[in-house]
C-alpha cells in the first residue's frame, strides 16, 4: 500500500501534523478527522477573552479559510469509534473505513462529568460550549463552578468581570494546587477580594434540577458537606479524561493517554501528541502527560518529523500560561508534585514576583506573576542551556 | 517579509523571544511582544518565520514574501 498518514483529532496537536508534514515536503496522502464541526481554532481563549466577548470567532481560527483543505483530505464532524493496528485500519461513526500505513492519535481530552445528574451541568471544552455558556452569563447570575483548577479559577474570574455571582467550589485547600499553597492561596485571596465566594476543602456531590437539558433552568448543588447551593447554572470543571475510548482494545497503553516514547511513537505505524499523550521526557526523567497549549504544538512538530524518517526526541522546557483576571502567571519546566516553591519578591508594593520551584536540590520550574519577562530571564538561567538551542529538539 | 503582532491575541508567552531576540521583545507589564523590527533580514527572516509557527496564540502573522 501507498504511504498514508492518518490524523486523528483536529485541533491543536493534529493541526500541527498536518501543516508540519507538508512544510517538511511530504507529498503523499494525508486525511485529517475531527468530531467538529468548526475550523480548527484556539482553545485557551475559550475561559479567558472569548468568554467575556472580546474576541470574535474568527479570530479564534488556527488556519486561513480553505487552507487545510489544501494540506489534507478533511473530514470534520466525524468521529473515530475504532481502530484496528494490525490491520491499519480506523472506523469512523458513520461506518466509512479508513486504510493507513501510519496513525497519528491527538484526539485531546473529554471533560469529566459530575456526580448526580451531570446533564444538569456546563462544561467549557468546546467553541459550542463556551457560546451558550457566555449566554448564561449575565449580570446578576449566580455559578456555582465546581472545581478549583485552572479551567475553574479563570472562568470566575471572567464571570465576576461579567458581573456574574461566582461560588468557587475546590478541593483541595486552596486553588490551583498543582501550584503549590503559595500561589494557590494568593489566587483565593485575590478571588474574594474581587468578591468571588471561594470554598475549599469541599466537592460538588450532586447537582438537583427538573429540568433535563444542561443549563436550563436554576439548579441546586450538593456539597459533600451537606451544603446546597442554589444556582443558575453549574459549571463542571473538575478535570478531564484523554480521549482514548476509540482505542481500547488495541493493545497500547492507555493507563493516562497514549504511552509514547520520547518521540512520540506508541507502536509500529502509531505515534501521539497533544493533550491525549504522555510522552518519556527526558528532561523531566519520566513519562508525563501534560494539558498545556504549547507542548501539544512541540510535540505535534516532532511527530511530524519523525513519521518522516527523522529521529528526534522532545527535550524543550514545558510552558503554560493561566490568566487570573487581572493577574499572568507563565510556568517554565513542571512544578513537581512536593517541590517547595521559593518567592523572590523584591518590590512588595508592585504586585509582581518571581518563584523557583525546587524539589530533591534541583529546580524544576519557575513561575512569574504578573512578570512574564522575568520568567524568561530565570529560565534561561536556571532551566535551560544558551538559547536559542535549548529549544531545538535533540537527536536520538 | 512583513511581521505583525495581533496584540488581541498574543499570552504574552515569549517562545518568540526565544527563537527569534533579535526580532522579538516583550512589554514588561504583561508581556505582550513589541516587534523590533517589521522586516527582518538575513537570519532573522527564518528565526521570525520559526516565532509565527511556533506562537501559541498564533499571534504572529508573516505577510508579504
Ligand atoms: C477552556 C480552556 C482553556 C485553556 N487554557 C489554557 C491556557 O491558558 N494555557 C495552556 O497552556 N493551555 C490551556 N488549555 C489547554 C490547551 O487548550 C490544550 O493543551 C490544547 O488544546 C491541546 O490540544 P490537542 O489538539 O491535544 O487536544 P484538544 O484541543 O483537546 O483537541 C482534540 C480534538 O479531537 C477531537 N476528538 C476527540 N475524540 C475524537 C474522535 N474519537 N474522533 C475524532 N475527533 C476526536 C475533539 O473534538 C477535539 O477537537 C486550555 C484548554 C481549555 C479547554
Ligand atoms: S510567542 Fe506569541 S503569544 Fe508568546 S509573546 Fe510571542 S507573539 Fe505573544
Amino acid at each position: 500500500m501507498k504511504r498514508h498518514i492518518l490524523v486523528v483529532g483536529a485541533s491543536a496537536a493534529g493541526t500541527a501534523v498536518v501543516q508540519h508534514l507538508r512544510r517538511l515536503g511530504y507529498d503523499g496522502a494525508l486525511t485529517l478527522v475531527g468530531a467538529e464541526h468548526h475550523p480548527p481554532y484556539d482553545r485557551p481563549p475559550l475561559s479567558k477573552r472569548f468568554l467575556a466577548g472580546e474576541l470574535r470567532p474568527e479570530q479564534l481560527w488556527l488556519t486561513g479559510a480553505g487552507d487545510l483543505d489544501r494540506l489534507a483530505t478533511v473530514h470534520r464532524g466525524r468521529r473515530a469509534v475504532a481502530a484496528d493496528l494490525a490491520a491499519r485500519t480506523v472506523t469512523l461513526d458513520d461506518g466509512t473505513v479508513l486504510d493507513h500505513t501510519d496513525l497519528v492519535v491527538a484526539t485531546g481530552v473529554t471533560p469529566s462529568a459530575l456526580p448526580g445528574r451531570p446533564g444538569a451541568a456546563v462544561t467549557l471544552k468546546t467553541l459550542d460550549d463556551a457560546r451558550a455558556f457566555a449566554a448564561r452569563l449575565t449580570a446578576g447570575r449566580r455559578l456555582v463552578i465546581a472545581g478549583g483548577g485552572f479551567l475553574g479559577t479563570e472562568t470566575a474570574w471572567t464571570a465576576l468581570a461579567l458581573g456574574c455571582e461566582v461560588t468557587l467550589v475546590a478541593r483541595a485547600a486552596h486553588p490551583l494546587p498543582a501550584l503549590g499553597g503559595h500561589v494557590g492561596a494568593l489566587v483565593g485571596e485575590r478571588l474574594r477580594a474581587a468578591g468571588a465566594t471561594v470554598l475549599t476543602g469541599r466537592a460538588v456531590s450532586a447537582v438537583h434540577a427538573r429540568h433535563t437539558g444542561p443549563g436550563e433552568g436554576p439548579v441546586t448543588v450538593e456539597l459533600d458537606d451537606g451544603t446546597r447551593l442554589p444556582a443558575d447554572t453549574v459549571l463542571s470543571a473538575i478535570g478531564s479524561a484523554p480521549a482514548t475510548d476509540w482505542l481500547a482494545g488495541t493493545g497500547l497503553d492507555l493507563t493516562d493517554g497514549v504511552r509514547c516514547d520520547a518521540g512520540g511513537a506508541a507502536a509500529p505505524g502509531v505515534h501521539a501528541c497533544g493533550d491525549v499523550a504522555s510522552w518519556y521526557l527526558p528532561r523531566h526523567g519520566g513519562r508525563l502527560r501534560l494539558e498545556h497549549r504549547m507542548h501539544a504544538g512541540e510535540q505535534a512538530r516532532v511527530v511530524a518529523a519523525n513519521l518522516l524518517g527523522d529521529a528526534q526526541v522532545l527535550d524543550s522546557v514545558p510552558f503554560f500560561w493561566t490568566d487570573q483576571g487581572p493577574h499572568k502567571i507563565v510556568v517554565h519546566g513542571v512544578p513537581a508534585p512536593g517541590a517547595r516553591f521559593a518567592p523572590h519578591d523584591p518590590d512588595p508594593g508592585r504586585d509582581r514576583f518571581t518563584g523557583v520551584y525546587r524539589k530533591d536540590g534541583r529546580v524544576t520550574a519557575v513561575l512569574a506573576w504578573n512578570a512574564p519577562k522575568d520568567a524568561l530571564r530565570l529560565r534561561r538561567e536556571l532551566l535551560a542551556g544558551p538559547d536559542p538551542a535549548d529549544r531545538v529538539p535533540a537527536r536520538r | 517579509m512583513k511581521l505583525t503582532i495581533e496584540e488581541d491575541k498574543c499570552v504574552g508567552a515569549g517562545q518568540c523571544v526565544l527563537v527569534a531576540p533579535e526580532v522579538f521583545d516583550q512589554r514588561d507589564e504583561d508581556g505582550v511582544a513589541v516587534l523590533l523590527t517589521e522586516e527582518p533580514a538575513g537570519p532573522d527572516r527564518e528565526a521570525a518565520a520559526e516565532a509565527a509557527r511556533i506562537c501559541p496564540a498564533a499571534a504572529i502573522t508573516v505577510g508579504g514574501r
